[in-house]
């Protein structure tokens, strides 16, 4: 079964690209010690360590096939990204019995926009926060356009916005009418 | 003609060769690129401008920028109206509309204005006296009608607003050579130092003069980095050194595309340090008839006069208790400006001989009286002990001194203090996070507020605490004739200019109509206050927050009540500065966007199926599928009859999810609801209820178990949010040791539920396994299956009363499988369903609905909880507030079912259940009613007191002046075995 309504939407402005990338997988890894055996597991299984506070870690080939991206969202999780539904399914399988922790998969419950382009930085802060914007190999937690976002950023000029599935048509929209004035100086 | 427009080289700002026409009030008039509406109606030779606010008195222009108080006038057509622009901030381009407001039929002749013939009888706070008797609702209409100055459009507000957030280390507000100097030492620390400038041209209040040194500070500041936001002003400071401004893009009254512009920018700017340097505010001087067109501060004619080219009148009369008076004199006469006199208030030996310069300074006297009413046409000088002498002037300017724009400074947290020499209030000493810098600080010694401000700068930039400000200026040589023009040197002004016999209002306020004889009166009626000064008698509201009228109101105020003004104080200044529109506080949240809304995974198929949308909570859910001319309630009925009867097909997408695991999960899981969850074997489920630490029922749902260390939990829809949050917060302050994680998984998993006699049978038809069958798969128990590959979490529960299965399956796929389901609906006659249906059959079994039928009150007990909190032994939360004896009182309100007793009347929710109709003690509400379908019947849920106990009673349900008799009858109202349940 697949969801044959799931709709794509891509955003174009001076500067910018705002695609909604459906292929991503994504995980919460739950753990009790960011330095205990769930996260030794996480550095055997992903082949990277647990990020620390507001970091990001990818794979060498981020977002190229089989590779993972870590985003931490709280002392007790961090986001597992990955493109590769099979490699992705074995991870989420491998660490189900690492104990001191849990794997929940969250495939479908987040959206993850993909932000291009040399205005990025404008874009975030006309979604509400300046200090959203991360640096490169960062994942920030915040309310952009009244929701809860975590913006994480790949690579210069390339960000991802990762927002609840239920309001990803809402942060949709507020950034297709502010990159429509993006014109205005 | 008395105004008109001076040759050059006056007129730095505007572009004589290009000539702009606008209408003001249907008359089309023109004026040059660079005018303001004030400017440009000024060089029409047009003085009434408007009408005053109680009085309507005519009123003309009387400042050159913000703190305008009566040229206001709306500006725009249609739904780009704007009400209350004052016409000194406003750019004139090609076919700009303004109009006068609070005037009828016209500014000229405006009906209102007879009130003035009966002022003596609207004295301040006259409607809090006048308006008592019989009943003051009998004189509302009619005074709100007259409250009020321009008039909005009633229409949408076609343009478009967006907020903007930024950091920055330094942020300096104001854009003169304070702010610059500033800016530029910040910049050279080495801190991010951004500069917000509230005009087009930077350089401050003297930008027109064309400076050198504000030139070369504004290049430096741009080489530096500096980032420079003009026609931003800022309007309010927040915690934590929040400044928001507002960055005007298209002017007001600015015609556009149909389509709607970018009007303006909220910025929301975040700062290490932030720097006033945001100038000060000419005083007024106070005499009878000061508020005559024609009547205005020195310090906006000078600038009229040599940034706009715009004479305000030929034969000039200064009204003064300062040394800046003869600066403006000397500056007027400088571009041909024929100037009368100066009426010092002062007593000769004040006044500096040097700074008369030719002009005639008559000491010690005072204006006793003005001649003209729609424009000056004289006045009459009265020197104190001497003979008055009469002037025919066209023009009188009011030259009071200055005060400090501290608005920033008192809204950060700061503290002000009075200079009696200068009679002006100013910061004392920094506020948190902010320093003031110039005029604002009270130093308006140019060289001086520059080094200070450049101290200051380079101070917060490196983390330092800001130098003291070199207060005052007077005596500082080196500017005279440039800024400061010994100003701090004004002396206090003394409003008692009145001479008994002398007709003609003082106002002291100009926009609020307020006079010295009502501040007088406010202190007799012991309104002493400043606080109770403003609201009795309106001084320093409005739109202009007495940015002309505070100071010399509570020094009228302290004379009246024999105080310094240091004693009486100042109001609290509070934002916004000025006033902002609407749709800059609103921002993108208009629309669609007026708030984030939840959308189900499958909207887009719901949509399609003909789903009639509400907002429950956040979500956008199917209210119900009506047919082609069906009402929601009559499909909510057919849908509700189709699910008793066959089956019903149902997206509970938004019932809330969690996933709890951990070694001490089941522990954790008892503590939190009044069931014991660690006694469920895997794949049992169980009803359990939330209670918060007051005992209060918080939420409810099922919790199932998925493993020995993993649950799977329901909530309510809108509960989800706080149970996780709740969780939390017990986790991490109370149960810290405990290891336990919760995860919320609403989002991730859809739910299709599928309800009713029919449902396995429908199921079956559609793939899934036969292991799910209600005879191998019990009510209350949660099986993990899959279809087609895609991961099911099939639970056997039932908010309707019939056989029911909750699918959970990953959000992507719901569509799917609703399609899938759809597809053999037929086969069943069975129907989509929506929340009206599941809301009735909720009802048609008495189960409660948190929120609905329970409030911040309700106690487990209230709800029928009562046994399955005595067979509990362990601890939970909320248990020990439940000993109480306010929750064993017998007279708490309990949940009951109600049915009208004429068997037809539908019971409103919201009623009130009393003996007798109100006003009377009542007994209880209506909680949901709905007609039941099944029964042919209307049904209803209750809150009543002693409910359990009244079952048979018939009681009166009364509603909009109608009573309504009911039974009190015990749910359920169909079922009671719960046979349906299981198939």
């Amino acid at each position: 079964m697949a969801d044959t309504l799931t709709r794509e939407a891509t955003i174009e402005a001076d500067g910018l690209r705002v695609s909604v990338d459906l292929a991503v997988h994504i995980a919460s890894l739950r753990y009790f010690n960011a330095d205990g055996v769930f996260a030794a597991a996480v550095r055997s299984v992903v082949g990277m360590a647990l990020p620390g506070v507001l970091q990001a870690a990818m794979g060498p080939a981020s977002w190229g096939a089989g590779a993972f991206t870590l985003a931490w969202r709280s002392p007790t999780e961090t986001l597992l990204l990955g493109v590769d539904g099979e490699r992705f399914s074995n991870v989420v399988a491998a660490l189900a019995d690492a104990g001191e922790g849990c794997v929940v998969d969250q495939s479908g419950g987040f959206r993850v926009l993909r932000v291009c382009g040399e205005r990025v930085f404008d874009l975030l802060a006309r979604l509400g926060g300046s200090a959203s914007a991360p640096k490169i190999g960062e994942g920030r937690r915040s309310r952009l356009a009244d929701v809860t976002v975590l913006a994480l950023c790949v690579r210069p000029e390339e960000t991802l916005l990762i927002v609840d599935r239920v309001y990803a048509e809402h942060l949709l929209t507020w950034i297709r009418e502010t990159a429509a004035d993006f014109a205005t100086p | 003609m008395s105004a008109q427009r001076l040759k050059a080289p006056a007129g730095a700002w505007i572009d004589r060769s290009r000539r702009v026409t606008f209408t003001f009030n249907g008359v089309r008039l023109t004026g040059f690129q660079g005018d303001t509406l004030a400017a440009a109606l000024l060089a029409n030779d047009v003085r009434l401008v408007g009408r005053s606010f109680k009085l309507h008195r005519p009123r003309g222009i009387y400042s050159c920028g913000i703190e305008e108080p009566t040229g206001l006038v709306d500006v725009g057509r249609g739904a780009r109206r704007t009400a209350n622009v004052r016409a000194t901030l406003i750019p004139i381009h090609e076919n700009l509309v303004a109009q006068s407001v609070n005037c009828w039929p016209s500014v000229g002749w405006d009906l209102a204005a007879l009130i003035g013939g009966f002022a003596a009888l609207l004295p301040a706070g006259f409607y809090y006296k006048t308006f008592k008797w019989p009943s003051w609702h009998l004189f509302e209409p009619t005074i709100r009608r007259m409250a009020g100055l321009g008039r909005g459009s009633g229409q949408s507000d076609p343009d478009r607003y967006e907020e903007v957030a930024a950091e920055t280390d330094v942020l300096i507000v104001g854009g003169g050579v304070a702010g610059l100097s500033a800016a530029v030492a910040a910049a050279q620390a080495g801190a991010k130092t951004t500069l917000l400038a509230s005009g087009a041209i930077p350089g401050g209040a003297l930008g027109w003069r064309g400076d050198v040194e504000a030139t070369e500070l504004l290049e430096k500041a741009r080489r530096l980095g500096v980032r420079l936001h003009s026609r931003t002003m800022a309007f309010g400071i927040y915690d934590h050194n929040l400044v928001c401004a507002c960055e005007t893009i298209m002017p007001d009254g600015s015609d556009a595309a149909s389509g709607g512009v970018l009007r303006e920018r909220l910025w929301k700017i975040r700062a290490r340090a932030v720097i006033a340097a945001t100038g000060a505010f000419e005083r007024p001087m106070v005499f009878p008839d000061n508020d005559r067109p024609g009547v205005m501060l020195a310090g906006a004619a000078e600038k009229y006069a040599h940034a706009f080219g715009v004479a305000c009148g030929q034969r000039v009369v200064i009204a003064a208790n300062s040394d800046s008076a003869y600066a403006v004199a000397k500056s007027l006469r400088d571009v041909g400006v024929n100037v009368l006199a100066v009426v010092d208030r002062r007593p000769p030996a004040m006044i500096r001989a040097d700074s008369c310069d030719g002009v005639r300074a008559i000491a010690g006297a005072a204006i006793g009286s003005v001649s003209g009413t729609r424009a000056v046409r004289g006045c009459t000088v009265i020197p104190l002990g001497g003979k008055p002498e009469r002037l025919q002037c066209d023009l009188i300017l009011s030259a009071g001194g200055h005060a400090p724009t501290v608005h920033l400074h008192s809204q950060a947290g700061g503290k002000l203090r009075w200079l009696d020499e200068s009679a002006m209030f100013v910061p004392d000493g920094p506020a948190p996070g902010m320093a003031s810098v110039g005029a604002c600080a009270g130093v308006f010694s140019r060289g001086a507020a520059a080094d200070h401000a450049a101290e200051v700068g380079n101070a917060l930039a490196r983390g330092l605490a800001p130098p003291p400000a070199p207060i005052g200026g007077a005596s500082d040589e080196r500017v005279r004739g440039t800024m400061g023009r010994g100003v701090s040197g004004a002396g206090r002004s003394l409003p008692g200019t009145h001479v008994p016999g002398t007709p003609g209002k003082q106002f002291v306020d100009l926009q609020n109509d307020v006079t010295l004889d009502d501040v007088a009166l406010a202190a007799r009626e012991n309104y002493r206050s400043v606080e109770h000064l403003k609201r009795y008698t309106t001084t320093g509201m409005g739109t202009d927050q007495g940015k002309t009228s505070n100071i010399n109101a509570l020094v009228a105020m302290g004379e009246c009540t024999e105080r310094e003004p240091a004693q009486v104080g100042t109001t609290r200044f509070r934002p916004p500065f000025s006033p902002v529109t609407l749709g800059l506080i609103a921002g993108r949240r208009v629309g669609a966007l007026y708030r984030p809304r939840k959308h189900l995974p499958a909207h887009a198929w719901h949509e399609a199926h003909g789903a009639w949308f509400e907002d429950f909570g956040d979500w956008r859910r199917p209210a119900a599928y009506p047919l082609a001319g069906e009402s929601l309630e009559a499909a909510a009925q057919r849908e509700t009859a189709i699910v008793r009867k066959t089956a019903g097909l149902f997206d509970g997408s938004p019932l809330g999810k969690l996933e709890v695991f951990g070694p001490d999960a089941a522990r954790f899981l008892d503590l939190m609801y009044v069931g014991t969850m660690s006694t469920l074997a895997v794949g049992q489920a169980r009803y359990g209820l939330l209670l918060n630490e007051n005992g209060t029922v918080m939420d409810d749902g099922i919790v199932a178990r998925l493993g020995e260390q993993h649950y799977w939990l329901n909530t309510s829809s809108a509960g989800v949010d706080r149970t996780a949050a709740s969780f939390e917060e017990w986790l991490q302050c109370e149960y810290v040791d405990f290891k336990v994680a919760v995860t919320p998984v609403t989002s991730r998993w859809a739910n299709v539920t599928v309800a009713g006699p029919r449902a396995w049978d429908w199921l079956a038809a559609a793939g899934f396994d036969p292991a799910l069958a209600p005879d191998s798969m019990k009510h209350m128990t949660l099986r993990e299956s899959a279809l087609d590959g895609v991961p099911l979490r099939v639970l056997r529960a039932s908010f309707s009363g019939e056989l029911g299965y909750e699918v959970n399956l990953p959000a992507d796929h719901a569509s799917a499988l609703l399609e899938r389901l759809w597809a053999y609906a037929d086969r069943y006659g069975a129907a989509l369903y929506g929340v009206e249906a599941l809301q009735v059959m909720r009802v048609e079994k008495g189960y409660i609905h948190i929120g609905t039928d329970t409030d911040g009150t309700t106690l487990p007990g209230d709800i029928g909880f009562a046994r399955a909190m005595d067979r509990k032994a362990a601890e939970f939360v909320g248990r020990r507030s439940l000993l109480r004896p306010a929750a064993t009182d017998p007279d708490r309100l309990q949940l009951v079912g109600l049915t009208p007793a004429d068997g037809k009347t539908l019971l409103p929710v919201g009623a009130q259940i009393a003996a007798s109709p109100p006003p009377a003690l009542t007994e209880g509400h209506v909680t949901s009613s709905y007609l039941s379908p099944e029964l042919g019947r209307p049904v209803a849920l209750a809150m009543l007191t002693r409910g359990s106990q009244r079952t048979g009673e018939r009681v009166r349900v009364h509603h909009l002046g109608t009573t309504i008799e009911a039974d009190v009858v015990k749910p359920p109202f169909i079922d009671p075995a719960g046979k349906r349940v299981h198939g």
